[in-house]
C-alpha cells in the first residue's frame, strides 16, 4: 500500500469521468501533434532538399516571401561561378503544375550536367533533350508513369526516360525535365527561380567550424558584388520561409489553445475529484498526513491524466496524419517516419501540463480542513 | 507517580463571534497509561475537547500541554499527528475503495519502513481486533463493528502514544458496543496505549481509571 496505489484507486474507481477526461485531453494533444507533426515534416522535407544535395547556399530574387515567386536572369551563371570559393553553382526553375484538380506535382529544371541530377539514383537515364523527363519514385507511383510512358504539360508532349530515387521527399515527387524546356513552357525564357551553390572547403572533411566560415565569406562576397540579389544560407532559408512562418505560427496558436484546452479539462475534473472527497481527504489530515502527501496524490493523479490523455493523443495525432500524408494534396510533401524524439517531447509536454493543472486542486484539497468534516458527525 | 500525557489549562472554545460557548475553561489531565472518558450530553462540549487535544480545531483560550510541551508548538512538526495520536470516530471514515488490509495500512504511507514490516504490523493488529480472517473484504462487506474494528487497528498502525476516540460505540448495538470497549480495554491495560474516549455509554464507566462530566462546555 503505497501512494501509487491509492492514487490509481482513485482514477479507476472514476473510470467514466477519467475516460472522458483523459479522451479530452488526448483530442487536444492529438490537434498539437498532427499540426506539429505536418510541419516539421515539412520544414524536413525542405531542409533535405538542399542539404542531401550539398548546397550551401541559395540565391533568389531579392525581398520576394516566397521562393516560388522568385524571378531571376540566368545571366547571373557565370557571374557568380566566377566568384571566389564558388565550387559550383547550378541555376533551378521550379513551379507546381496540375495533372488533374487533386494532384500537384512540383516541376523541376534543371541544366543539363547540374550537379543536382548527382546524389539520386536512376533508373534509365536523366533527359539529354527538351523532349525528355524523369519522374521521380513517388511521383512516377501518383502520375502512374514509366520508362517509356508520356506526360503532357500545357499541351508539351514530354517522353519519360528514367525515373529517380531521391533523400529529398520534395524531389521524389516531382518531375524533372531541362531548364530550358521548363523556360519554354512557362513562357520565361532565360529566366530562373534560383541559383543552387556549394561552397569549396578548405579545412578537413567534417571541419564544420572552418565550412560554416568559406559559407559565410562567399556569401558575402555574392552581396557585395549582385546587391539586387538576395543569398542565403540552408539555415537562413529555412527560418526566413514566410510559408512556412506563417504555417508554423498558425500551428503554435492553435496549440496554445489545445494545451489551454487540455488544463482546464484536468483542472475541472481534479477539482470536482477533490471536491468529492472531502471526507476522505479531510480524514486523511486528520490521522497525520502532511499536506506535501496530500499535494502529491493530487499531482501524481492528475500526471497519470495528462501522461494517458498525452499517450492516446499522440497515437491520435499520427494517425491523423497519416490520413493526410496519404490525401493526394500532401502526397510528395510529408514522409510518415515517426520521430522519436517529438514523440517523448510530446508525452513530457502532456506531463508538465497534468502537472500544472493538479496545482490548483492540490491547493484545494490542502485547504480542507479536518475539523470542517467531522464536525458535520 | 504517572507522567502527565496530556494536559489542558483553562482551555475555552467560543464559536460565532463569542456567542456560543463550546468549552468554558476546561481543566484536565490525562495521565501516560490512562483510559479517559469525557463524558456528558449532547452539545455539552465532548467532541470539541476531544478535537482540541488532538489539535484539529485550536481553543480560542488557555492552553494545552501534550508531554510538557505547549501542544501548539509540537503541532508545527508536520509528522507529530501521525506519530503520536490516533483517531478513532463514531462514523469509521474508511475508504470505501479500499480493502480492509489497506485502509489499516493508510496511515503509514506517510512512515517509511518497509513493506514487510508494513505488512506484520497491520496483519498483527488486524489479529489484535479479532478481523484477520477479513483483511481482504471490502468494507462495504463489514458490518458496523468490524467496520469498527478496522478503524481501530488503523488508529493503532503507526503505534501512537495516545488513542482519541469520539463516539466509537455509538453506531454500534449495545453487545458490539461492549465488544469494542472491551477491546479498547485490551489495547489500554495489554499494549500500554492511553485512551480518551468521549462516550455516552454507561457501561464505559467501568473500563474508564478516570473520567470528567461536561455540561454546557464546562466540567461538572
Amino acid at each position: 500500500m503505497n501512494l501509487q496505489t491509492i492514487v490509481l484507486r482513485n482514477i479507476l474507481n472514476r473510470k467514466s469521468r477519467t475516460t472522458l477526461t483523459v479522451l479530452g485531453v488526448s483530442v487536444s494533444i492529438a490537434a498539437f501533434v498532427a499540426l506539429t507533426g505536418i510541419t516539421r515534416n515539412l520544414e524536413r522535407t525542405l531542409k533535405t532538399t538542399y542539404e542531401s544535395r550539398g548546397t550551401d547556399l541559395i540565391v533568389m530574387e531579392k525581398g520576394i516571401v516566397d521562393i516560388l515567386s522568385s524571378s531571376i536572369s540566368g545571366s547571373y551563371l557565370e557571374k557568380i561561378k566566377s566568384v571566389p570559393g564558388v565550387e559550383d553553382v547550378t541555376p533551378i526553375l521550379f513551379g507546381f503544375y496540375t495533372f488533374n484538380l487533386m494532384q500537384y506535382v512540383l516541376i523541376y529544371g534543371w541544366e543539363k550536367g547540374s550537379y543536382l541530377f548527382e546524389e539520386i539514383r536512376i533508373t534509365g537515364r536523366p533527359p539529354q533533350n527538351p523532349n525528355e523527363a524523369m519522374v521521380g519514385g513517388l511521383a512516377a507511383n501518383r502520375l502512374h508513369k514509366k520508362i517509356g510512358d508520356e506526360i503532357a504539360m500545357k499541351g508539351v508532349k514530354l517522353s519519360v526516360v528514367g525515373t529517380f530515387q531521391s533523400k529529398s521527399l520534395l524531389e521524389d515527387g516531382a518531375v524533372v525535365m531541362l531548364l530550358e524546356r521548363l523556360q519554354e513552357i512557362r513562357q520565361t525564357p532565360g529566366k530562373v527561380t534560383a541559383f543552387n551553390i556549394k561552397v569549396r572547403s578548405n579545412g578537413a572533411p567534417g571541419n564544420y567550424k572552418e565550412a560554416g566560415r568559406a559559407i559565410d565569406e562567399v556569401q558575402e562576397r555574392i552581396e557585395v558584388l549582385f546587391p539586387d540579389l538576395e543569398v542565403k544560407n540552408v539555415q537562413t532559408f529555412m527560418s526566413s520561409n514566410t510559408p512556412l512562418f506563417i504555417i508554423l505560427g498558425f500551428t503554435w496558436a492553435v496549440s496554445v489553445i489545445a494545451f489551454i484546452i487540455v488544463i482546464l479539462g484536468i483542472v475541472n475534473t481534479m477539482t470536482t475529484s477533490v471536491l468529492e472527497r472531502t471526507e476522505e481527504i479531510g480524514i486523511l489530515r486528520a490521522i497525520g498526513w502532511r499536506n506535501i502527501k496530500i499535494i502529491y496524490m493530487v499531482l501524481y493523479e492528475s500526471l497519470i491524466i495528462g501522461l494517458l490523455g498525452g499517450i492516446v493523443g499522440i497515437v491520435l495525432g499520427y494517425v491523423i496524419m497519416n490520413v493526410l500524408a496519404s490525401r493526394p494534396q500532401l502526397e510528395g510533401f510529408m514522409s510518415r517516419s515517426y520521430d522519436w524524439g517529438f514523440i517523448l517531447l510530446v508525452a513530457g509536454i502532456s506531463g508538465i501540463l497534468g502537472l500544472v493543472s493538479g496545482l490548483y486542486p492540490a491547493m484545494k484539497a490542502i485547504s480542507i480542513e479536518p475539523i470542517r468534516v467531522l464536525r458535520h458527525e | 507517580m504517572n507522567e502527565v500525557l496530556i494536559e489542558t489549562r483553562d482551555v475555552s472554545k467560543y464559536y460565532k463571534d463569542g456567542n456560543v460557548t463550546a468549552l468554558n475553561k476546561v481543566n484536565i489531565k490525562v495521565f501516560k497509561g490512562d483510559f479517559f472518558g469525557i463524558k456528558g450530553p449532547s452539545g455539552s462540549g465532548k467532541s470539541t475537547l476531544l478535537h482540541v487535544l488532538g489539535g484539529l480545531d485550536t481553543p480560542s483560550e488557555g492552553e494545552i500541554y501534550f508531554d510538557g510541551k505547549p501542544l501548539a508548538e509540537v503541532l508545527r512538526d508536520s509528522g507529530f499527528r501521525i506519530n503520536n495520536i490516533g483517531f478513532v470516530f463514531q462514523a469509521f471514515y474508511l475508504w470505501r475503495m479500499l480493502n480492509v488490509l489497506e485502509n489499516v495500512l493508510l496511515p503509514l504511507v506517510e512512515i517509511r519502513i518497509t513493506r514487510k514490516e508494513k505488512l506484520e504490523r497491520a496483519n498483527g493488529l488486524l489479529k489484535l481486533v479479532g478481523i484477520a480472517h477479513r483483511r481482504y473484504a471490502r468494507i462495504n462487506s463489514l458490518s458496523m463493528g468490524e467496520r469498527q474494528r478496522v478503524a481501530i487497528a488503523r488508529a493503532l498502525i503507526t503505534t501512537p502514544k495516545m488513542i482519541l476516540a469520539d463516539e466509537p460505540t455509538g453506531s454500534l448495538d449495545s453487545n458490539n458496543a461492549e465488544n469494542i470497549l472491551e477491546l479498547f480495554n485490551r489495547i489500554n491495560k495489554d499494549n500500554g496505549v492511553t485512551i480518551v474516549m468521549v462516550t455516552h455509554e454507561k457501561i464505559a464507566d467501568d473500563y474508564f481509571s478516570q473520567s470528567v462530566e461536561l455540561q454546557d462546555g464546562k466540567i461538572q
